[in-house]
């Protein structure tokens, strides 16, 4: 890549965030060797995140969320995936630095991580309290008793009952529910500057979904994290983000202050996004539920990838991939058509 | 109370093996009482041997006397020693019990540690290429193993030697220098199936989300592979290992025959050859009764490794 360099002196003002952002990714994208050949995910993706701020990922299944936060903490397998960037910094550190050191010095320290699937991303034959102490005695360098007790009060602090019995009990013991508390016991044991949270309510009952959000909210509060919320849930978008990314078919279609979006958002998908969720009705521009399915990765599509969906396709469309511009004060979207006039389809 | 079932279970199974293994006898060609009368068949001294063994009563009467003295560890007398079979038996069972050991150990050092390696750096040459060992382990047949040890190791450079037994306490490393090559011949074919199981064991666990968790957690690579994943993934491959510690006690029969081992399967085959039928009975008897015992520590192992089978257990 030759362009990083240049890349220096543009670093900060494209991403219109006043103070250094705590993680900054710039044009990532990720490419899988899969058998036909390569096939991109995730094209072209920036975004910076603040600190203590919250940013959401929004967009259906399969548009490459969770491959774009994985690329960036360096969980995709090396031998299947092939990752580009101009930047991928946190905190000033090039997470994309050979070696990977400045990787793992990051990952469990600096950015914490809750994934989608509380039953199987903890470890079945060890106790949840060991696979808490594990970090603060790795990253923290506390001793077994010191860790045991922080990992206790981490425990009490994610709302687990009697945190310090269930400390010795294996994840069997646990729900779904209280699984994903540990997990984001374990994200935040180190005092992280940033929490990535991918999706982490999608595989729990609605009641238990409202509850670990609670919970991060607080926590969030008290601590001053910054969080990367990647979720389908645009209630808890509304309540908690400060900006939202949506992304279509590995793209970033849309980029807006929360206010903004659910007022006026510009990209026709995020428009039918908004209009398929039973959770916000935008009375102004209600679209149906938006036609057709996603385009896998494999499509080859010339123009925008949402085209073949789209209420207000014009034949510009088709032929040339609409960049990200500027449309508001820190409102961008990839529209021809952007700023939408909705009484024209 | 599963455990009570696992009890009664065993104790049916033992039950149903005896009854086998006393069926033996009568399978067998040939009278005995004219077998252990050798040279003087008259009527007098047949009718003496047999009321001496109990071979005139009905055979379920002959069943429980023999099972009643089998159960008080007298198994009979061996027709060709003149001595008691368990006697003899656990004279001979510590000389297979070391070969079997060592060919376990053995087996899991070079299977699991080749499978851990083969997994880590799966599809790799380094793969491949223990991937053609352990085919070669696999098929390469004992006899043939052992034969070709013995010719370059013992004869052609003198390094061990070819045949023989030093009890470990008499001296510790000629005892050891004298079963390394057989431990090493009988633990090859299950060197080889533990270093695919462990392999394949490993790819799955290396995959899993909770690995995933641990690297995001920033844990190093080795600490992940050895603590995380490699646990994980000998659940099944230790339960193998020692179900399969009752194929290596069976194995040895060969191996001793060829490295000349004064073991339970030399014993085996000689009784075999002589028609000492105490001693065949005896040794099938006491191989189920580990077989079984084996299948529980493999469950016990399993308990140990995999807490969730722990509440149900105890
Ligand atoms: N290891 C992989 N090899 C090949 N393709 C992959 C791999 N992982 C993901 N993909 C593909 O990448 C695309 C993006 O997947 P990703 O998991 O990022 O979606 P997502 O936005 O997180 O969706 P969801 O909301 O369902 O979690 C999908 O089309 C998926 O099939
Ligand atoms: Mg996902």
């Amino acid at each position: 890549m030759d362009d990083t360099v240049a890349d220096e002196t543009a670093r900060g003002d494209m991403t219109g965030i006043a103070s250094e952002p705590v993680l900054r990714v710039d044009g990532l994208s990720v490419e899988f060797l899969t058998d036909p050949g390569p096939t991109r995910v995730v094209s072209d993706v920036s975004f910076a995140i603040g600190e203590g701020e919250t940013l959401s990922l929004v967009g259906e299944s399969g548009c490459g969320k969770s491959v774009t936060v994985m690329a960036i903490l360096g969980l995709l397998e090396a031998r299947r995936s092939r990752i580009a960037a101009r930047a991928v910094r946190f905190q000033g550190r090039d997470l994309l630095a050979p070696g990977g050191k400045a990787l793992r010095s990051v990952r469990g320290r600096g950015i914490g991580m809750i994934f989608q699937e509380p039953m199987t991303s903890l470890n079945p034959t060890m106790t949840v309290g060991e696979q808490i102490a594990e970090v603060l005695r790795f990253h923290l360098k506390l001793d077994r008793k010191a860790a045991r007790a922080r990992a206790i009060a981490l425990l009490d602090r994610v709302r687990i009952p009697r945190a310090a019995e269930r400390i010795d009990d294996y994840p069997f013991a646990f729900s779904g529910g209280m699984r994903q508390r540990v997990m984001i016991a374990m994200a935040l044991a180190c005092s992280p500057a940033l929490l990535i949270a991918d999706e982490p309510t999608t595989a729990l009952d609605v009641t238990v979904q409202a509850e670990i959000f609670d919970l991060l909210r607080e926590l969030q509060r008290e601590t001053k994290t910054a969080l990367l919320l990647i979720t389908h849930d645009l209630g808890a978008v509304a309540e908690m983000a400060d900006e939202v990314v949506v992304m279509y078919a590995g793209r970033i279609v849309e980029r807006s202050p929360i206010a903004e979006l659910f007022v006026r958002p510009e990209h026709p998908y995020t428009i039918g996004l908004l209009g398929a969720s039973p959770e916000w009705q935008s009375d102004k521009r209600r679209l149906t539920p938006i036609r057709g399915r996603v385009p896998l990765p494999g499509d080859r599509l010339d123009g925008c990838r949402f085209a073949p969906r789209c209420p207000f396709v014009v034949d510009r469309c088709n032929s040339e991939i609409p960049p990200l511009a500027e449309i508001g004060p820190l409102h961008e979207a990839a529209c021809w058509r952007a700023p939408l006039d909705p009484d024209q389809p | 109370m599963p455990f009570l079932s696992r009890l009664a279970g065993i104790v049916a199974t033992l039950f149903l093996l005896s009854i086998v293994v006393f069926c033996l006898q009568l399978l067998l060609p040939g009278d005995i009482a004219s077998i252990l009368a050798g040279e003087d068949r008259s009527p007098e001294t047949l009718a003496a041997i047999s009321e001496r063994f109990g071979l005139d009563q009905p055979i379920p009467v002959q069943y429980v006397r023999w099972l009643g003295n089998a159960l008080q560890g007298d198994l009979g007398m061996s027709m060709r020693f003149n001595q008691p079979v368990s006697t003899l038996v656990l004279s001979k069972l510590p000389v297979t019990f070391q070969l079997a050991t060592m060919a376990l150990i053995f087996a899991i050092l070079i299977g699991v540690t080749s499978g851990i390696i083969a997994a880590v750096f799966a599809g790799t040459a380094i793969d491949q290429t223990l991937g053609v060992f352990s085919i070669l382990g696999f098929s390469i047949p004992n006899f043939w193993l052992g034969i070709l040890l013995i010719m370059v190791v013992s004869v052609q450079w003198g390094l061990l030697p070819a045949s023989g037994y030093v009890s470990p306490f008499v001296d510790p490393w000629q005892s050891f220098r004298t079963m390394l090559m057989p431990a090493f011949v009988l633990g090859s074919q299950l060197a080889a199936v533990l270093m695919r199981h462990t392999r394949s064991a490993m790819i799955e666990v290396l995959h899993s989300d909770y690995v995933r968790t641990a690297h995001a957690k920033g844990m190093p690579r080795w600490r992940i592979i050895i603590k995380h994943a490699l646990r994980n993934a000998l659940v099944p491959v230790v339960t193998l290992g020692a179900l399969e510690f009752g194929q290596l006690l069976g194995g040895s029969v060969l191996t001793e025959w060829i490295f000349t081992i004064p073991g339970i399967g030399k014993l085996l085959v000689d009784a075999v050859f002589n028609r000492d039928y105490p001693i065949v009975q005896a040794v099938v008897l006491c191989s189920g009764a580990i077989y079984i015992t084996l299948n529980l520590l493999a469950d016990i192992a399993y308990v140990f490794l995999d807490p969730r089978t722990r509440r149900g257990a105890t």
